[in-house]
């Protein structure tokens, strides 16, 4: 469970992105080109004149490796990356859980229907989850972010404006929806065919009352193991997003975003584009060992192993 | 079992040529698209009262029949009613009423009972889905039922796998009779369970039999049970029914050559050896019931057999009073 505890110690740090950045002093959000700290009593502007390499413009200020005190020195706006990266970090764990949120609804609310009622509505269903786990994740989510990134989505009464983070965290929720949805759907499909459900109708329970009470209580060990792991899918596929512009839009900071600028100063100030990828290898790495470990200690079948008298 | 034969009226259950296919495979399979017969022409009446005891080896559509009979399987050909009432082509809506007089037992109880819930709940779900009790009733009344089949009333909060084999079988009986049903379809009850626990869960069934008036399809591959608590036995091969009459007189001389075989394998316990009895071993394997026999179906089998047996079909008559046979040439 050391997964859970640096999966816990991030979304703890990332929470506290408002308090750094009010005891910093810092706005992560506006570029302070001309703004100047003091370390060790000395002066120094957060923008330096550049002398060597190509000698073009400024460089900005490298990690001082101080609390508070731009940690880890200063990106091209002049902005604190280390309260950038604490926003960042709020953000993606935002967007992916409330992505892994909506997969789980519309991917169990599929995988249900789909699974018990079969027929035609399974066939329909079905192959639309087809068509879209025929696209390859990236692209479909690339498409429809440029399709959307512009002008935002407008259904009926629901707008959702360009630049909310609810453009990306829908548009993440719907392309892992079959992930979601075929497992699911082949869960109960069998336990459909079981006896205790069999029962059930023989009792005259109607269906949806079925799927509520005897289907979904028996399918909520994979839905719990499925959390940390769509979690970290997202978190991957939102930072891809955010790194190619079309996530999370500027100033608003991600993990992403922050690579992306970050890949202008890589060769003077790497720190900035690696701080941020160390920062999302080691949330999903996390996410994926915890989801594992909850596998292994939820699954069903161990459990029935251990219930047998 | 109670021996209450209430006139010969409307029977409760009534099956015309029912039979029950299923489709394996698509034509785009290796063999193509292929049909199991799975139950097959089957006639068969329930009186009010009765224990009908329907037998036969595993795989000769006992359990499908039984699923048939409650409308958990849709029925391919053939008509079912019940109480007079013709529900072979009732939608699950329509059905719901009737469901209420006509329920089922499953031979698995841990697999019959869902694993996440009370079993309080599971006895109360019947009478929330179909009755009008008010919360506190159904609380009266799932006390009552667990009385009833014998279970303790802190029992309620339990889930399946606290129990044991008997016990959750006693739960799977509780929310069988939770509506006072008319008829109860036995399916294999007991086949799951320990001797010691078997003859508890037959001598419960019962008891119930006589306080609820109930009529019983008590399935079972195991004659030394359906022999003691069935009043009439149905003898299925290969999908069909074979045999059929009063429970004393099939076991005492049946008639079919299969019926004789299969009731030749019983064990006894003799205390002295006398030799008469016959053990009958039947050549051969029960054939596929995706290509069934021409003719008679035990006809491959069958140490009596004819040529009349490879081509005609024999079909269930009345020999003698109450004994019905499908054999060209029965020993009644």
């Amino acid at each position: 469970m050391a997964a859970l505890a640096i999966v816990l110690i991030i979304v703890v740090a990332c929470l506290s992105a408002p308090l750094y950045a009010r005891w910093a002093g810092v706005d992560p959000f506006v570029s302070t080109l001309d703004a100047v700290i003091t370390i060790d009593g000395q002066d120094v502007p957060v923008m330096e004149q550049s002398t060597e390499g190509l000698g073009l413009g400024y460089t900005p200020l490298g990690p001082t490796w101080r609390l508070g005190n731009y940690f880890l020195g200063a990106d091209n706006q002049g902005r604190d990356v280390m309260a950038r990266m604490l926003y960042g970090g709020l953000n993606s764990l935002l967007i992916s859980t409330a992505a892994t949120v909506l997969t789980l609804i519309l991917g169990t609310a599929a995988g249900l229907i789909a699974g018990y009622f079969g027929g035609i509505t399974d066939t329909v269903l079905s192959r639309f989850l087809d068509i879209l786990w025929a696209f390859p994740i990236y692209l479909l989510a690339i498409s429809l972010s440029i399709v959307t990134i512009a002008e935002g989505i407008s259904i009926g009464p629901i707008t959702i404006e360009s630049g909310s983070l609810w453009l990306p965290v829908i548009i993440i929720g719907i392309v892992y929806v079959p992930y979601v949805a075929r497992p699911l759907r082949g869960q109960v499909l069998s336990l459909r065919n079981s006896e205790f459900v069999m029962a059930a109708i023989n009792l005259g329970v109607p269906g949806p009352r079925i799927l509520w009470r005897d289907i979904l209580p028996n399918i909520t060990t994979t839905l719990i193991v499925f959390v940390p792991l769509m979690m970290a899918l997202n978190m991957l596929t939102e930072s891809a997003l955010s790194f190619l512009s079309i996530g999370v839009q500027p100033p608003d900071a991600s993990w992403g975003t922050i690579i992306q600028d970050g890949q202008a100063l890589l060769y003077t100030r790497p720190l900035v584009a690696l701080a941020p990828g160390i920062a999302i290898a080691i949330s999903v790495m996390a996410l994926n060992v915890f989801g594992d470990g909850l596998r292994d200690a939820l699954d069903p079948r161990s459990k029935v192993r251990l219930g047998r008298d | 079992m109670s021996e209450q034969m209430t006139g010969t009226d409307q029977p409760i259950l009534e099956t015309r040529a029912l039979s029950k296919r299923f489709a394996i495979g698509t034509r785009f399979s290796a063999e193509g698209r292929r049909v199991v017969h799975a139950v097959d022409n089957v006639s068969l009446t329930v009186r009010r009262g009765e224990t009908v005891g329907l037998v036969g080896e595993s795989g000769c559509g006992k359990s499908t029949l039984a699923r048939c009979l409650v409308r958990l399987y849709d029925i391919t050909d053939g008509q079912l009613l019940f109480d007079g009432d013709d529900i072979t082509g009732k939608s699950l809506a329509e059905l719901r009423p009737v469901r209420r007089r006509l329920q089922m037992v499953f031979q698995d109880p841990s697999a019959s009972l869902n694993p996440r819930r009370r079993v309080g709940d599971l006895v109360a779900e019947p009478l929330r889905v179909h009755g009008k009790l008010t919360p506190a009733g159904i609380r009266e009344r799932v006390a009552e039922l667990f009385d009833l089949v014998g279970l303790l009333p802190d029992h309620v909060g339990r889930y399946p796998h606290e129990f044991s084999g008997g016990q959750r079988q006693r739960v799977g009986i509780a929310r069988a009779i939770a509506l006072n049903p008319d008829l109860v379809v036995l399916d294999e009850p007991v086949s799951a369970l320990d001797v010691s626990v078997q003859a508890q869960i037959v001598n419960l069934l019962a008891d119930l039999q006589d306080k609820l008036k109930l009529t019983y399809i008590f399935i079972a591959h195991d004659l030394s049970v359906v022999r003691q608590v069935s009043t009439r036995i149905a003898v299925m091969y290969l999908g069909s029914i074979v045999e059929e009459g009063p429970s004393e007189e099939v076991f005492s001389a049946p008639a079919h050559p299969y019926s004789q075989a299969l009731i030749s394998a019983v064990p006894v316990v003799e205390t002295t050896p006398s030799g008469r009895r016959k053990r009958i071993i039947l050549s051969g394997d029960v054939p596929s019931p995706l290509k069934p026999p021409s003719g008679c179906r035990f006809h491959p089998r069958c140490p009596v057999a004819q040529d009349r047996c490879r081509t005609e079909r024999p079909a269930l008559v009345e020999h003698k009073s109450g004994r019905k046979v499908a054999c060209h040439f029965p020993t009644v």
